[in-house]
């Protein structure tokens, strides 16, 4: 299968800290990721530098054949894990400004996956729960068609029925045609069956690189058993 | 796509605007309704109102350039805007256009409500019809120059904070140190810039206005030098947004 992410020496360092540590990997079409690790391990420097809002200090990135830019943003939907959206503009004006932008963004998809998740497209960013806003991040992506998912710790400060919520969608989103998603998170249990592969991520580098079904059959292991067996805390 | 950021930027601002042409609508109202004396004491209102809005606008200018990428970063919305399929030509030049706009309503704005005094000389017959209009023509200069200067300052400082923003400056003193030298650098660029456009005039022309003179210059090498340091400085903003600036 064709790479349809390719990443060479990566090595990105913030002031005298390094964030990433000349990683390199592929990723194929169709492949869904989970990126784990500690907090400060990378994975959001990673996920942004995927996505062109961090600039590496060195080394090479392939999406579709070109380098971060303008062009893979189109086919490129990311998640962020902060709250980026405008907090004065309602919800269906934002759906709206991101049409603009995004030719794949299907509105009808947007404002019933809102009317489903009770969130009403007239209330402003800022009037949501921490929740919704998360849930409406995601509503944002899925109403997408893009080529590559990339999702930045959706579940973080959220209650288990939002997180729920959320799951929900990715699974339907994701199952629903081949898609590309790389998902960091601290959260493994819910989302390990559907990770076809786990990257662990520690102080920078790939500790460990696994395709989920071998960890499982070869190991006889869980990604949450391997997990706290990498960073530590025994089984939980 | 770029229309969508202009609109963004233009109504996550207007609110200021609106404030700042209230209270210059507001002391022209009120300088109007009072008992004026003389010709010229309505013509000095009507420049200090035009003055005071126009110095208002200027200081707007500077705080707009200042804040505005500066905002988004501590608003986490650069993430979202770095995010977008844009580049540095859409989101600059949507910052500036949007501010473009916004200066040229308030600075018509300011020119309107500032004639409230002349206007109703006029109407009461204390200021003739041909003073009337070379007060509105001088008027309209002024205006015009403040113009060019809120665009030329807004640019300017935009770059300062995108400059910030990708040598990733930390500190007060370091902040303040490269303040300087970029202002520095700026006057330096401009008289450079002002050099090159020597073989353009600078004119002084006369206007007879209330039976006296008034000397009006209009300096085409400064204009030219301030739409060169301005279109370099847009050009370099673009290229670093693009090339240096990440959440």
């Amino acid at each position: 299968m064709n790479p349809i992410i390719e990443v060479g020496n990566l090595y990105k360092k913030y002031g005298k800290v390094v964030a990433l540590e000349n990683i390199s990997l592929k990723v194929n079409e169709g492949q869904i990721v989970g990126l784990c690790g500690p907090n400060g391990s990378g994975k959001s420097t990673f996920l942004r530098i995927l996505t062109g809002i961090v600039k590496p200090c060195r080394g090479y990135i392939n999406i579709l054949g070109y380098r971060p830019s303008k062009a893979t943003r189109k086919v490129v939907a990311y998640v962020s894990e902060n709250d980026v959206f405008y907090k004065w503009m309602k919800v269906c004006e934002l759906i709206r400004f991101l049409k603009g932008f995004y030719e794949d963004l299907d509105q009808e998809k947007a404002f019933e996956l809102l009317r489903n998740e009770g969130i009403d497209p007239e209330r402003k960013v800022g009037e949501l729960s921490k929740g919704n806003r998360q849930r409406l991040k995601v509503i944002i992506a899925v109403s997408r068609d893009p080529k590559i998912l990339l999702l930045d710790e959706p579940f973080s400060g959220i209650d288990m029925v939002s997180r729920e919520r959320i799951m929900q969608m990715l699974r339907d989103f994701l199952f629903e045609g081949a898609r590309t998603a790389i998902i960091s998170t601290h959260f493994v249990e819910g989302l390990e069956e559907i990770f076809e592969r786990v990257i662990f991520f520690r102080d920078g580098n790939v500790v460990l690189d696994e395709n989920c079904e071998t960890l499982r059959t070869e190991r006889g292991m869980s990604v949450k058993s391997i997990y706290f067996e990498i960073f530590g805390g025994g089984e939980r | 796509m770029i229309w969508k950021l202009i609109q963004k930027d233009f109504r996550e601002n207007y609110i200021t605007s609106t404030v700042l042409v209230g209270v210059i609508t507001v002391i022209s109202v009120y300088s109007s309704l009072r008992k004026t004396l003389t010709p010229s004491e309505m013509a000095i209102i009507t420049f200090v109102i035009a003055g005071l809005g126009l110095v208002l606008l200027l200081f707007y200018s500077i705080y707009r350039g200042f804040s505005c990428i500066r905002k988004e970063k501590e608003k986490n919305t650069l993430e979202f805007l770095m995010s977008l399929p844009a580049g540095g030509l859409e989101v600059v030049g949507a910052k500036f256009l949007a501010f473009f706009f916004e200066a040229f309503l308030l600075a018509l704005t300011i020119y309107v409500v500032s004639t409230f005094p002349a206007l109703r000389g006029l109407a009461g017959e204390l200021i003739l019809p041909h003073d009337f209009g070379r007060l509105m023509l001088i008027l309209l200069y002024v205006v015009f120059a403040m113009l060019l200067g809120a665009f030329f300052f807004f640019i300017v400082f935009q770059l300062f904070e995108i400059l910030n923003l990708s040598l990733k400056v930390k500190g007060f003193l370091w902040r303040v140190i490269l303040f300087f030298a970029f202002v520095y650098f700026t006057g330096r660029f401009f008289i450079f810039a002002k050099s090159i456009f020597r073989f353009l005039p600078v004119k002084v022309y006369e206007i007879s206005i209330f039976n006296e003179v008034v000397n009006w210059g209009a300096d085409y090498q400064g204009l030219a030098a301030g739409v060169l340091v301005s279109l370099t400085y847009l050009g370099v903003s673009i290229l670093l947004y693009n090339k240096r600036v990440e959440v």
